[in-house]
């Protein structure tokens, strides 16, 4: 009995290679492997008649047993290794043509430049320790104008054409600064203070450099000790990091009500035959001063408006124009075109 | 104000700095020069005076700023009287009804004048310094406003009734006056006049009235020169929109002690120019002499304010220089402040007086020692920073409008129960109103942008709305998006079909997780009326709607013009802020595999899917973690009124693996309860 077990190894063996021979997929591999070596495989069936094999013979069947299934399943893993090479090698003769547009998940979004530039100079002062606050765009004439130490009839209120809302009983106004957000905070909280207020302001102007609404970051720092040399200080930091390393700047005396002393920051430019750019490490002259932003020292008279000991402590706020700063960066020539929305404009910056 | 420099150099002697010098040293004391202009041989200086500088819209003004900053000295005007005969007390009365308002007037009488020309010099440089020349009269009260920056005045006096002039606030019976530009004003109690004994004859410290303007004929005149109260000259100019050199001044505060000076000197120059004789003598009422005034001022300040210690030498120098008295009372001073500088009244302004002229750019910058504190935002700022990041990965174009629009387009977009905000004072003549939804902004700019081309667009802007609250303006953040025209970007590759309700309703879905907005109903009433009514809604967490999406209105679609119809969104912003919610703690994630088991229904047309995905949620199954709606189909294949729907079921335990058997029992549990309370057939 012992060499019909054996010769049906034998076949089983012959077979199993020839059909392994003509096996392309890992699919049929598989189906392979479980016929011939699965638990009701083939081999499996062949040794159910071990029993019948005599004692005597039974270790050499058994070893012929354990060979074929041994050399079986070295041929079906090498088998299995030249597929997967096949496979990999029938993969990359695959030739794409590269110069076809690509597959975008959309088309590309943007950010409006007055977000990207308040963004900007907001992260300037957040870096400076600067807080950031926000108030309302429709205010009152006390947080707007009186606290601020622009009482009714003077003219620092030509300064500021304001544009008035119809509100029944109590006169409201779109705040012309956002100034009027210090105000708030200084109300809310004692000193020490040191925060920037950003958002859209209103006047009643409109042409190539004027719009009637526009964006303001307004910055205010209020402690024991804050002096104009800090004032400085704390602006050429803004400025140099806004702009880069060796600028020129210029701190020009000037007036608003609500700080004094009062000054305007001009940036330098040289001017030439290419146009207009910022003037450097004092490598070109300055033609041209623009500029830039206004601030001061807080007016006693805004300290008194809030309740605060304008003996005690002392300050320095300044406020700069987003659209202007905007309109330097990317050298765009009429403030309109922020409010236009007109993408040929919004998707180039 | 322009400034000539031949005639600043008539005040000052500069030496050879150069116009540009000049210019630069103005502008770095805080008299801004906006440029040089050219005009033959003569530069113009073109000054920008800031409001709180009368003195400096005047040439002698700018002169006393040039001297300062030189550290030259500075003349006095001189003060000529010119002879002249008879006493004006005889001629001229002058009562001052409103003391309050006119707080000096002085009158000189002027006959036999001879009208013509001014000498073409003094033309040359009214021209020079914006102003046309005129006549010899005019031109004199005109020159010497530039020189000293005192308004003055000429009447006919042939005109004034009575030979009485009184300075008093228009009454009841004042009603409407000619000012001699010929325009007709309504007049309003409170506007300061000068009358004679019948009527009103100039609106005090504005414009002379056409009733007494010198005429070619006129002989004798009278020259006016007052001091008038600032608010009372600004509330008058700024109702009428009247605004003239000499209400500019008088507004901002002339010297009230320079008044005699500008009326002896313009008497002066019209004699010169004119011929005439003057009388001996003059008006001059000034009941209550303005007395200069006196600061009290601590040394120790500048140092606290400027940071750096200027020596007290220079502090005294330079208030000195600015034509202060100092006198000293150890480390305080009193400071009497000239009353050309009506602008210095407090110490602080005596400490920018002193760091103005010292220079800015001596004061060396330092940085504050700051001590670290958390840093505040507005609530809400990251919640939008994600939603507005997100927004602009998926291809949004970000937009900026104003926060207003005229009421024509405006109506378009009403907002349901909202009562709009309306502008007092518009820019132009159309009624403005505030926004109450930015979708009008975005519409609109969806509209030009279509003109340009672009059929396909999304875009979307986060900015405050406003309306009117019961006690005062409400304003309330929106998150407004629009999208229109292809679903993917035009290429080879992607399908070509455009976005529709399910597109917006999708990117709803998406802000929703974003800001962590909770869904729960999407209801088709109470949508603004710009939109579709069956292809729109309002979507609602468990405490209401927060917001409203939806196809734009057909009428607007064709009012527009639009190819296809933009589909809009927005969010109320405040419900987002105080209603969404981040995950704040970790959940495991389940260790054992879920079990997918679909579910193929056949329905009545009519029969919101919600229902059925509703019925199967509120089984109760706890193995059931998920549904989702994978098919749907209404067609041939259908009769007219079915239509079928395919759901996925997602079956999962938390401690085990689920075998098939316990699967397909929850499963089939899920289908009975359909068939038993719906109307459903399971298609097989």
């Amino acid at each position: 009995m012992g060499d019909g077990v054996l010769q049906e190894l034998g076949r089983l063996e012959a077979l199993a290679r020839a059909e392994l021979t003509a096996i392309t997929t890992a699919e049929e591999l598989q189906a392979l492997r479980v016929r011939f070596l699965g638990r009701k495989g083939l081999l499996t069936t062949i040794l159910r008649q071990m029993g019948t094999v005599p004692a005597a013979e039974k270790p050499l069947v058994g070893r012929r047993a354990n060979d074929v299934k041994a050399m079986l399943e070295a041929s079906l893993d090498a088998h299995r290794e030249t597929l997967a090479h096949a496979s990999i090698a029938a993969a990359l003769t695959d030739r794409l043509d590269m110069t076809l547009p690509g597959r975008r998940p959309a088309t590309d979004g943007h950010e409006h430049p007055i977000r990207q530039m308040t963004r900007r100079v907001l992260a300037i002062c957040t870096d400076l320790g600067f807080s950031i606050f926000d108030g309302p765009e429709v205010e009152s004439e006390q947080h707007n104008f009186e606290a601020l130490n622009m009482p009714a009839d003077h003219p620092a209120r030509d300064m500021q054409d304001t544009l008035y809302v119809e509100a029944g009983a109590c006169q409201r106004l779109l705040r012309t600064h956002t100034s009027p957000v210090q105000i708030r905070v200084m109300l809310a909280q004692p000193p020490p203070v040191r925060i920037v207020a950003p958002g859209a302001v209103f006047r009643r102007d409109a042409d190539v450099t004027h719009s009637p609404m526009f964006h303001q970051v307004e910055g205010l720092y209020v402690d024991h000790g804050v002096t104009f040399q800090h004032l400085k200080g704390t602006l050429l930091q803004v400025l140099e990091r806004l702009f880069g390393e060796g600028i020129s700047v210029r701190f020009r005396p000037s007036f608003f009500p609500f700080t004094e002393p009062s000054a305007e920051i001009d940036l330098g430019y040289h001017r030439d035959a290419h146009g207009m750019r910022l003037a450097r490490h004092g490598a070109e002259p300055v033609t041209d001063w623009l500029e830039i932003l206004g601030c001061g020292m807080v007016d006693p008279a805004v300290f008194e408006a809030v309740g605060y000991d304008a003996t005690a402590v002392s300050g320095f706020a300044f406020g700069l124009g987003i659209e202007r700063l905007a309109m330097l960066e990317w050298g765009i020539d009429d403030i309109r075109r922020f409010y236009e929305n007109d993408l040929r404009f919004l998707t180039q910056l | 104000m322009r400034v000539p420099l031949t005639w600043l150099a008539e005040f000052v002697d500069y030496g050879t700095l150069t116009p540009a010098a000049v210019a630069d040293l103005l502008t770095m004391r805080g008299i801004e020069v906006e440029q040089i202009i050219c005009e033959g041989d003569e530069s113009i200086l073109e000054c920008n005076i800031t409001p709180n500088r009368p003195d400096c819209l005047s040439i002698y003004g700018i002169a006393r700023e040039v001297a300062t900053a030189t550290n030259t000295r500075l003349p006095p005007f001189p003060l000529q009287v010119v002879e002249g005969e008879g006493s004006i007390g005889h001629r001229l009365r002058v009562t001052i009804d409103a003391p309050a308002d006119c707080l000096r007037y002085a009158a000189r009488r002027i006959d036999g004048v001879r009208m013509g020309p001014s000498p073409a010099a003094v033309q040359r440089r009214l021209a020079c310094a914006g102003i046309r020349a005129i006549n010899t009269i005019v031109d004199a009260t005109n020159y010497v406003m530039l020189e000293l920056g005192q308004p003055l005045h000429a009447f006919d006096a042939s005109a004034i009734g009575g030979g009485h002039i009184t300075v008093r606030t228009a009454g009841n019976a004042d009603r409407a006056f000619q000012t001699l530009d010929g325009t007709a004003h309504r007049l309003e109690q409170g506007d300061l006049l000068i009358c004679d004994r019948d009527q009103p004859i100039a609106l005090a410290g504005i414009m002379g009235g056409a009733n007494s303007e010198v005429q070619d004929d006129t002989t004798s005149v009278i020259l006016e020169s007052a001091y008038f109260s600032p608010s009372t000259i600004r509330r008058t100019s700024k109702r009428l929109g009247l605004i003239s050199e000499s209400s500019r001044r008088f507004e901002r505060g002339v010297d009230p002690n320079g008044v005699i000076t500008a009326l002896q000197r313009a008497t002066a120059l019209l004699v010169a120019w004119s011929g005439g004789v003057p009388t001996r003598d003059w008006i001059d009422l000034y009941p209550v002499p303005i007395a200069p005034r006196r600061i009290p001022f601590a040394v120790t300040q500048l140092k606290r304010i400027l940071g750096i210690p200027v020596t007290t030498e220079e502090a005294q120098a330079i208030l000195q220089r600015l034509g202060c008295a100092v006198e000293e009372h150890g480390v305080t001073w009193t400071v009497t402040a000239p009353t050309f500088r009506p602008d210095l009244e407090r110490p602080i302004d005596l400490i920018e007086e002193i760091a103005r002229i010292y220079g800015y750019d001596r004061i060396p910058p330092a940085t504050p020692t700051i001590t670290p504190a958390a840093l505040h935002r507005p609530v809400g700022w990251r919640c939008a920073d994600r939603c507005l990041t997100q927004l602009q990965a998926l291809g949004f174009a970000e937009m900026v409008h104003y926060a207003f629009l005229p009421a024509t387009e405006a109506e378009r977009f009403p907002m349901p129960e909202v009562t709009p905000v309306a502008l007092k004072n518009p820019l132009g003549q159309e009624p403005t109103i505030l926004k109450t939804t930015l979708v009008s902004g975005l519409v609109a700019t969806a509209a030009l942008n279509l003109r340009h081309g672009q059929a396909s667009m999304r875009c979307h802007e986060w900015r405050p709305v406003f309306r009117q609250g019961v006690a005062d303006i409400e304003e309330a953040w929106r998150l407004a998006v629009l999208m229109m025209g292809r679903r993917y970007p035009f290429s080879w590759t992607a399908a070509q079909d455009v976005v529709d309700f399910f597109d917006i309703k999708g990117l709803v879905e998406l802000m929703a997780d974003w800001t962590g907005m909770t869904v729960v109903e999407w209801r088709s009433q109470g949508v603004p009326t710009f939109c579709h009514p069956g292809r729109s809604a309002l979507f609602c967490d468990p405490q209401g709607p927060f917001g409203y999406c939806g196809e734009l209105h057909p009428a607007l679609v064709q009012h527009y013009g639009f190819e296809t119809p933009p589909y809009v969104a927005e969010l109320d912003w405040s419900a987002v802020v105080s209603r969404g919610t981040r995950p704040e703690r970790f959940v495991p994630i389940p260790r054992f595999p879920a079990v997918r088991r679909d579910i193929s229904l056949s329905v009545d047309r009519t029969m919101p899917v919600a229902t059925i995905a509703g019925a199967l949620r509120t089984m109760g199954e706890s193995w059931m973690t998920d549904v989702t709606l994978f098919d749907l189909y209404e067609g041939e294949r259908l009769s007219p009124e079915k239509k079928s729907v395919a759901f996925a079921i997602r079956y999962q335990h938390p401690e085990r693996t689920l075998t098939d058997d316990e699967v397909n029992q929850v499963h089939q549990r899920a289908v009975e309860h359909l068939v038993r309370t719906l109307s459903v057939e399971v298609r097989q």
